[in-house]
């Protein structure tokens, strides 16, 4: 499907997709507040593969669920492509429509089959027609879960339900996807074959993605840039430009320059760690 | 593209419904029916206490056309005040659900009415409604709607934060919430409450009938322990267990038609 290709020197232009200005988050409980992220300013640009790492609970989630809405900034400014979002600004259905949000868990419903879990979102955009529904089944091709779309997610492994949640975020042609560490809960190989798997889906549809990790292999491998965090509260500590080749593969992974970043990174995490002992 | 053979699970092949899982449980009864016969005979318990399966059975058709209005009256009651309870305390769940003030209000007194034995109930219902089928499906309505309605509440309130999180992510309407998200999920703990009310309309209703009606099978059995006519007596206890049975197998059917994820 040649109209989902999107041309990759369209990101020669490289204009901030996203701008995250001074943004903090503060939960108030009954005996206390609570800063979660605090003073977070970040800017990705169109079509540009941005991680964030950090220690848990350092704030990660919260900053992709400002993004995507579900949670509204106590202050600060969040600019997805030029609208403005703040504390007071609900976002609007168009902005809804740019973004996909893939969770921890693949978080599929276990009443739906497969190709209903990925259509699912149509259902509620009221995107009908068989265009669309053309374009479910491309996606479950691309993701090789053609054969078991009408199985139900009990019957399917870990692997292929996340895939499926995955393409479940794509299937309304957003323009950028937020993943929460989506792939955190699989085994090593699993989680390596959907690394690249997740890289070819970027390589084709040019989408904007900002991805959660703990894993810093795992940032190093896919990302343009990283954002590294501290805990408590959570704060931006530092960012790392990745001037590793694309195609990334796995071969990568043993090379210098990409252990040299590794280290990089687990440092910095590390510093906070300790000094927050101290 | 990666091929993603390595993480495939094995299909779980879809269980066959075998032979053996008809067959078991008649074999049961079967064995239950000839050792109480052999009891009954071996120990010459004369039929004013106990009478024989056999004969209790030959009662069922002998009496058939005598009883047909009593087993009509009680089934059609026990039907009547289970859709009600049923459409009601799915209906109330969902309003519960979603406005809170109106659980904090009612919910005390739903439990209420669930933890209270009906049998108390019956005297106080009989003075104002008399005897007649009214009074029955009341019974049945007020035994079997508060566990249907406990059970739906349960399934309404309790879904996973981050299945709503979905929707609230896509930015879905309450109602798109609701279709999606809420009901699907509550579903299996709708069909357990629908298979125990089943259980308690049935209860219900024998129990008033029993407690000062003048028809239905629970009335009849009074009547013919009183009379020492044991077999009818067996034979009306065990129309009351079909009607049970039927309510209960027909929610089972219905869970696995629309049921069809396994959970």
């Amino acid at each position: 499907m040649a109209e989902v290709k999107m041309d990759r020197s369209a990101k020669a232009g490289r204009l901030p997709k996203i701008i995250l200005s001074g943004i903090s988050k503060r939960f108030q409980s009954r005996r206390q507040t609570i800063t979660a992220v605090e003073d977070v300013n970040m800017s990705v640009n169109t079509g540009e593969f941005v991680s964030i790492v950090g220690p848990s609970g350092c704030g990660k989630s919260t900053i992709i669920r400002m993004i995507d809405g579900i949670i509204r900034p106590s202050s600060g400014k969040i600019t997805i492509g030029g609208n403005e979002i703040d504390s007071q600004t609900k976002i609007t259905q168009e902005i809804v429509g740019k973004i996909g949000f893939t969770f921890q868990l693949p978080n599929l419903y276990p009443w739906m089959t497969i190709r209903e879990n990925v259509a699912l979102p149509l259902k509620i955009f009221g995107l009908r027609g068989s265009d669309w529904e053309d374009y479910v089944t491309y996606l479950l091709q691309t993701v090789k879960l053609e054969q078991y779309a009408d199985k139900y997610p009990t019957e399917i492994s870990g692997g292929m339900l996340q895939r499926a949640g995955v393409i479940r975020a794509m299937v309304y042609r957003p323009e950028i996807l937020l993943m929460d560490e989506p792939f955190g809960a699989l085994d090593e190989m699993t989680r390596e074959e959907l690394n690249l798997e997740l890289l070819d889906i970027w390589a084709d549809t040019g989408l904007t993605i900002i991805f959660i990790t703990h894993n810093v292999q795992e940032a190093v491998l896919l990302s343009d840039r990283i954002y590294v965090m501290s805990t408590n509260p959570g704060k931006i500590i530092s960012e790392v430009q990745i001037g590793l080749p694309r195609e990334r593969t796995l071969e990568m992974t043993n090379e210098d320059q990409f252990i040299a970043y590794c280290d990089t990174i687990t440092r910095k995490i590390g510093t906070v760690n300790l000094d927050k002992i101290k | 593209m990666t091929a993603a053979v390595t993480s495939q699970k094995q299909e779980i092949a879809p269980k066959k419904k075998s032979h053996s899982s008809v067959i078991a449980p008649l074999v049961t009864i079967l064995a239950i029916l000839l050792i109480w016969q052999f009891l009954v005979i071996a120990f010459h318990i004369p039929a004013w206490k106990i009478p024989t399966p056999g004969a209790a059975i030959q009662a069922m058709f002998t009496n058939f056309g005598e009883l047909a209005p009593y087993i009509l009256s009680t089934y059609l009651d026990i039907l009547a005040g289970f859709l009600i309870a049923v459409v009601f305390g799915i209906v109330l769940a969902c309003l519960i659900s979603n406005f809170n003030l109106l659980g904090i209000a009612l919910t005390p007194y739903i439990n209420l009415l669930c933890t209270t034995p009906l049998i108390t109930l019956v005297p106080l219902l009989m003075l104002w409604l008399g005897f007649g089928n009214g009074v029955k499906i009341l019974a049945v309505v007020v035994q079997a709607f508060p566990i249907v309605n406990m059970n739906s509440l349960t399934g309404f309130n309790n879904v996973e934060m981050m299945k709503l999180e979905l929707m609230q992510s896509l930015r879905a309407s309450r109602i798109q919430t609701f279709r999606y998200c809420v009901l699907p999920n509550a579903l299996p703990s709708v069909f357990t409450g629908m298979k125990l009310s089943g259980i308690l309309a049935t209860i219900a209703c024998v129990t008033t009938e029993m407690s000062g009606g003048n028809n239905g099978l629970g009335y009849e059995i009074v009547q013919f322990t009183q009379y020492m006519k044991m077999d009818e007596a067996f034979a009306c206890i065990f129309y009351v267990a079909v009607i049970g049975i039927l309510l209960y197998s027909f929610s089972s059917l219905l869970e696995s038609r629309v049921i069809k994820w396994k959970i």
